[in-house]
């Protein structure tokens, strides 16, 4: 069915988190198998002794960098966003103003929470605050970022929680399979929150030590921030702009675990599915995955169901996989553009990212990536994105 | 949109209106005060008290409305669910944020925090009808509902399936009202009571029993009403139709005059002739209130006469048995969409 679709490109893509700012300070974080997982130095919470996966700048700091004045309200997720957009543009040689035939999704779930958390007080009471209400919706934080940048043709955003981004990269993807549009800028963002950060709290499923995605004694998932977007194009429209494709996006994946709100079915119904349909749109076999970016949180439940999918699936041939969590943090919404990039980057540099946790794994066939592995080629890989309300994604990424 | 005809199969709102119902149609509920909550059914009737006990205002409503969608369309589950929220589920995360304001860091329980998520709403609808397909959320202000619409219609053709629940969920609440009308969405001069909304269809390849035809759908950014208005003239020669096809418009005018122009343009420029049925005096204004636009075309296409109070001007219209509705909506005169219904 695909042959008479088009061929999406990825034609460039940006980045910050934990790992530095851009691809370069990523790439070197890798290489280096450096976690930026470490004490908390810029949220304001009282739960000091739970490390995370902070961009060390203050919102203020971030805002200068770009050039966004103080008098400007904004959010830190827009602007982190917007550090993202303007690698990604500058990779595919696309200026900010000439996207009027260009699509906008992006992602994110806590939106504008850093402010309302910071004002809702304020908010209830008086006029005082009112420009940061106006932010604090998922739509208002996409608005802001487009705003920066354009026309666009068509601007959209996801949020699915912790799968946002892959499921905004996977709506870009339709949108140029279809017809619809030949660019689409694709990702997500999310800042680090009081509000998600109690959350994940309340529910006992943060690690007080970095996280070990399936160790036998993982203990939880450690919050991150960060963005990460995509230009995917029709690859005809790419080539007659002379850009070289960094590969391709030729398989995707979509569907609902449906067994509970924030728990994972044992049998990981919704991750197997998911990666079946992405192996199946991209007519690839398990054989042909050179590397699997695992969703692999670190929580006890999600990594027990996110194996069983992968063995079910892929059975003898499991690829060699790794959770990349450990060096940003779970970036929540932003995560699926963030492994993204990371998993482009691997191809690219033809590497495999280590899983950072050592020890007794969760059984005895689960061997994660231990170390770097270099000199390697990667013609395909999955890259995995499970949220809350069982919503999971697997995107395919391909070479060749 | 590819040659495939989508249908509408089933549709069902809870609303300031009488809920799962089409009384609205012959006899409204005054709309009294600036701020209306939605009239909601008798829950019970509906969900079984386990699966209920634990769920939202907003949660019961949609999961209410899915199941009312799928039992007229004859399904125990759909393919797809594909839902549209400006605000997410807002009373849960309120109440996690106002005690996390309040109280601190130290005291929160988990509850509302598992259902603050704004796709908490398609994961409850999954969850209550065991369906493990495609499930997305497009969360972006007044037009969440047209791109939810218009991504099931891309994902239903493009996939080569045959059925998708679409739906547009938004609670308001109190406090939220309050927060809406700081930021200058609801409460401006002339303009309609701020309601709630929860309305759902079963967008299909089947015409079995179907309401009516999606002709065609689009989502567009547009900057001014000329681009805007040019963007609306494409969306009907591409579909070979002109103004004079179109029988009646549904609008999203809500009152407040700045917010109305774009519409009043808009169709100034393209069908300039046509009777526009209002439905937000009926309905009430929030993010969510397109889809009871479309809920209202849907029916519109069922019936043999549009009353006189859907009708935006005091102005006499002679009877209409419409054939092709067009739906246009507009988010802050920037995101615009469109939508062409025809009788079956």
């Amino acid at each position: 069915m695909s042959v008479c679709f088009p061929r999406i490109a990825v034609t460039g893509m940006g980045i910050v988190s934990a790992l530095g700012r851009g691809k370069a300070a990523t790439l070197d974080s890798l290489l280096s198998s450096r976690s930026g997982v470490a004490p908390m130095s810029v949220l304001d919470s009282v739960h000091t002794d739970l490390p995370v996966g902070e961009v060390k700048e203050t919102t203020e700091a971030l805002a200068e960098a770009l050039g966004v004045s103080p008098s400007i309200p904004t959010t830190r997720s827009a602007l982190l966003g917007l550090m993202a957009i303007d690698e990604a543009l500058e990779q595919a040689a696309l200026s900010p103003i000439s996207l009027r035939e260009t699509a906008f999704v992006s992602a994110t779930t806590v939106g504008g929470m850093d402010q309302s958390e910071r004002y809702y007080l304020d908010f209830l009471t008086g006029d005082e605050r009112n420009d940061y209400i106006a932010l604090h919706d998922v739509g208002a934080c996409t608005d802001w970022m487009a705003s920066r940048y354009g026309p666009w043709g068509y601007v959209a955003s996801v949020s699915t929680a912790c799968s946002s981004a892959a499921n905004a990269i996977i709506h870009g993807a339709r949108l140029i399979a279809a017809g619809e549009c030949r660019r689409v800028i694709a990702g997500g963002t999310e800042c680090l929150t009081r509000f998600h950060l109690n959350g994940f709290n309340t529910l006992l499923i943060l690690d007080h030590r970095r996280s070990r995605p399936f160790s036998a004694s993982r203990a939880g998932l450690n919050l991150g921030e960060g963005a990460a977007f995509l230009v995917l194009e029709d690859e005809q429209i790419a080539l007659e702009r002379g850009q070289s494709p960094l590969a391709y996006v030729t398989g995707w994946g979509n569907a609902c675990d449906a067994y509970h709100q924030t728990a994972t079915s044992a049998d990981g119904e919704g991750p197997y599915l998911a990666m079946k349909q992405a192996l199946e749109r991209a007519r690839l076999l398990p054989s042909d995955i050179s590397y699997i970016n695992a969703h692999g949180t670190g929580t006890p439940d999600n990594d027990r169901s996110e194996f069983a999918a992968l063995q079910r699936l892929f059975g003898e041939s499991l690829p060699p996989f790794s959770s990349t969590k450990p060096f940003t943090g779970h970036t929540t919404s932003a995560s699926g553009s963030i492994e993204s990039v990371i998993c482009l980057l691997a191809m690219q540099h033809g590497f495999i990212p280590p899983n950072l946790s050592d020890g007794e794994m969760l059984s005895p066939s689960c061997h994660p990536v231990a170390e770097l592995q270099r000199r390697q080629t990667l013609r395909h890989v999955m890259c995995n994105s499970f949220g809350f309300g069982g919503n999971d994604s697997a995107l395919i990424f391909s070479f060749c | 949109m590819s040659a495939t005809p989508l249908y509408i199969r089933s549709a069902a709102q809870i609303s300031l209106q009488s809920p799962l119902s089409d009384d609205w149609l012959t006899s409204p509920r005054a709309v009294v005060g600036d701020y209306v909550r939605a009239v909601d059914p008798n829950f019970r009737d509906h969900l079984s008290g386990s699966s209920s006990r634990r769920m939202g205002l907003v949660l019961k409503r949609a999961v209410t409305v899915a199941q009312q969608v799928l039992s007229e369309a004859g399904l125990d589950r759909p393919e797809a669910i594909v839902v549209g929220t400006g605000l997410g589920c807002v009373e849960s995360t309120e109440k996690f944020l106002e005690a996390l304001c309040r109280t601190g860091e130290t005291l929160l329980g988990p509850t509302h925090f598992m259902q603050s998520t704004h796709n908490t709403i398609a994961s409850a609808i999954a969850i209550h009808t065991s369906c493990h397909g495609y499930n997305i959320t497009f969360s972006h202000k007044a037009v969440s509902f047209d791109l939810a619409l218009h991504d099931a219609a891309l994902w239903l053709l493009s996939e080569g399936r045959t059925d998708a629940f679409v739906g547009a969920f938004d609670e308001v609440t109190p406090t939220y009202h309050v927060l809406l009308r700081r930021m200058g969405f609801v409460g401006r001069d002339g303009q309609v009571a701020c309601g709630e909304a929860a309305a759902g269809f079963l967008l299909s390849t089947e015409s079995d029993r179907a309401l009516c035809r999606l002709l065609a759908q689009s989502v567009c950014r547009a900057t001014g009403s000329g681009e805007a208005a040019e963007r609306l003239s494409d969306f009907l020669s591409a579909h070979n139709l002109t103004a004079a096809d179109i029988d009646v418009v549904v609008s999203g005018i809500n009152g407040y005059a700045p917010h109305d122009e774009a519409y009043d343009q808009l169709c100034r420029y393209v069908c300039p002739q046509v009777p526009v049925v209002a439905y937000k005096q009926v309905f009430g204004e929030c993010y969510s209130a397109p889809a009871l636009g479309f809920y209202v075309a849907c029916r519109l296409l069922q019936h043999d006469a549009i009353p006189h109070h859907l009708f935006s001007s005091a102005v006499s219209v002679a009877p209409i048995r419409p054939t092709h509705i067009l739906y246009i909506n507009h988010s802050q005169s920037t995101d615009y969409a469109f939508a062409l219904l025809q009788r079956i």
